[in-house]
């Protein structure tokens, strides 16, 4: 069922026993899940079916530290979220990754790689993916990895028919949850406002914020703050250990053997390093991208020579009219380390249209980042030599600890953190359930609930812990249903 | 089209010359040395210790 705003859905009587506040991959895979189980839940989504500006205008607000992509950019306020800007790249977390780092601190998950396999096999089916083939060793310390670039999936455009035909999903479009209200140890309501105005409350016995990686620390940070402390008891964490994962052009290679690294129809080869090999350099977990040159016969060999003497080549780069480079260049994504001043807060000076208080992100790089790019280089270069595949030349800028460049892709806009899983409530918000610590009633679903953020791209990973989630929740609710009626 | 063997032999002579220019290089830049005896960072290039020494190495 789909209605177009609170008013049409409280005239419908639908009961749910699920509210589910946000509409993009995380929410809509849990609805679906809940629904399979014969659950019914009500999913909210903020905006329309298409993007508007006035729905875009909530997402507004700043960066501080950083420079980061206006936030209103970096996210989509509509029905499927950010699946509709998604580029559809995936890739799992590594085992690896869901374990603590001895040398950074506040790394490491209450679960492991192994509670989510279960919900691999449908979670390839909801993006269309084939399984993924094991990593190949490449060099002592690197792996090659395979990255599906799958046809990305537009969850509003996928699902759409299935839930306006469903039974057990009302799916309330131009309504968001203004805010949550609760008493320290339940949700007892949410507070609608929908075509942008007051629209009243929602009340059922389960609630999940799953409104994305930033704006979840901001609904659950105001509810609390509404609620003087009702919604997230244990607050220290909320909002803090925001991460990203930045990227750049870090680097040139000059590849002796290109078949050896395998680059795929694009020309892209994808490298991971061994556990081993991030420890022996106190590294962070990244990925190196070698993209190989387009070129052959004289244009090849004029961009191997911009590798080595990149003023002699210039001219005749000029003279064919093509921007030629070394024949390879490495690009590099990094895994951040959870830092508490890394975080979503809400701003003393600017509110939405509705009075909610907008973003101030703070959010900064530090030396661990700085450490890691240029050691994962440092890696990656000498195994390619030892090998002879080929030489890599690290980028002045990485190597002199020059500014970061300001004409590159900065990073993933991939928002992780800020109600991140834990079993301390000093440095967590969810349990391994996804459950708010101390909250009976209250989960959230999303890459906001991810303790450590790996190297990958997010989206494979929030809807395999989203199916976790629902899968969890079906069982709760039946639960509840059983002692109610004994 | 397989490129023709004299083709061959001047990519590789070329290619061959590219390669030597790091070592000139190293008359007037400093090189970092890495974890590994073997290899020598020359202005951000991770090279083979043989690519800037020669078989003398």
């Amino acid at each position: 069922m789909i209605f177009q705003d609170a008013a049409q859905f409280a005239a419908s009587g639908f009961t749910p026993q699920v509210c589910i506040v946000g509409a993009g991959p995380a929410g809509i895979t849990i609805a679906n899940k809940l629904a399979a189980a014969g659950i019914p839940s009500v999913l909210l989504e903020g905006g329309a079916e298409e993007w508007t500006e006035d729905s875009q205008d909530v997402y507004r607000g700043v960066t501080i530290g950083d420079p980061y992509f206006d936030l209103d950019i970096t996210r989509l306020r509509f029905l499927g979220g950010c699946s509709n800007h998604w580029a559809g790249w995936c890739r799992v977390l590594d085992a690896h990754d869901f374990t603590a780092k001895s040398y950074v601190p506040d790394t490491g998950w209450p679960i492991r790689r192994g509670d989510i396999e279960p919900f691999l096999p449908e979670t390839f089916d909801v993006l269309g993916l084939h399984d993924f083939p094991p990593d190949r060793q490449t060099t002592d310390r690197f792996y090659r990895f395979e990255v599906q670039k799958s046809e990305a999936v537009r969850f509003g455009e996928k699902y759409r028919e299935a839930i306006a035909a469903s039974e057990h999903i009302a799916l309330l479009l131009n309504t968001a949850a203004g805010e949550l209200v609760g008493d320290g140890t339940r949700i007892t309501a949410a507070k609608l406002i929908s075509n942008g105005a007051a629209a009243g409350e929602i009340a059922a016995p389960f609630f999940v914020v799953a409104t994305g990686g930033l704006e979840n620390s901001r609904l659950l940070l105001w509810s609390n703050e509404r609620s003087n402390g009702g919604v997230v008891p244990h607050a220290d964490a909320l909002g803090r250990y925001w991460m990203e994962h930045p990227m750049y052009w870090t680097g040139n290679a000059f590849l002796t053997d290109t078949a050896a690294l395998t680059p795929d129809h694009e020309g892209h080869a994808f490298f991971i390093p061994s556990p081993q090999a991030m420890a022996e350099r106190e590294v962070l977990n990244f990925h190196v991208q070698v993209e190989t040159m387009p070129f052959s016969g004289a244009k090849r060999m004029i961009a191997d020579l911009a590798c080595h003497a990149p003023q002699t080549a210039e001219w005749v780069s000029n003279l064919l009219g093509a921007k030629l480079q070394c024949s390879a260049r490495v690009h590099l994504d990094w895994e951040q380390a959870p830092r508490r001043h890394n975080r979503v807060a809400l701003s003393t000076t600017e509110r939405d249209a509705y009075g909610v208080p907008r973003i101030e992100l703070h959010w900064k790089k530090d030396e661990l980042d700085r450490h890691t790019m240029l050691e994962a280089m440092r890696m990656f270069g000498e195994d390619l030599a030892r090998k002879d595949l080929g030489r890599v030349q690290i980028s002045d800028w990485v190597l002199n600890g020059e500014d970061y460049p300001d004409d590159m892709e900065l990073a993933g806009n991939h928002h992780m953190g800020g109600t991140r899983m834990g079993t301390d409530v000093k440095t967590s918000v969810v349990d391994s359930d996804c459950r708010v610590h101390g909250m009976a009633n209250l989960f959230v679903g999303g890459s906001s609930v991810f303790t450590t953020s790996g190297q990958c791209t997010p989206t494979t990973t929030i809807v395999a812990l989203a199916l976790r989630l629902g899968d969890h929740l079906a069982r709760e609710v039946v639960g509840v249903r059983t002692e109610a009626k004994a | 089209m397989k490129p023709s063997d004299k083709t061959g032999i001047r990519r590789r002579t070329l290619l061959g010359a590219l390669l030597a220019l790091p070592a000139l290089a190293v008359l007037f830049r400093v090189i970092r040395p890495t974890a590994h005896q073997d290899l020598v960072e020359v202005d951000g290039w991770i090279l083979k210790r043989t690519d800037v020494e020669g078989d003398r190495a």
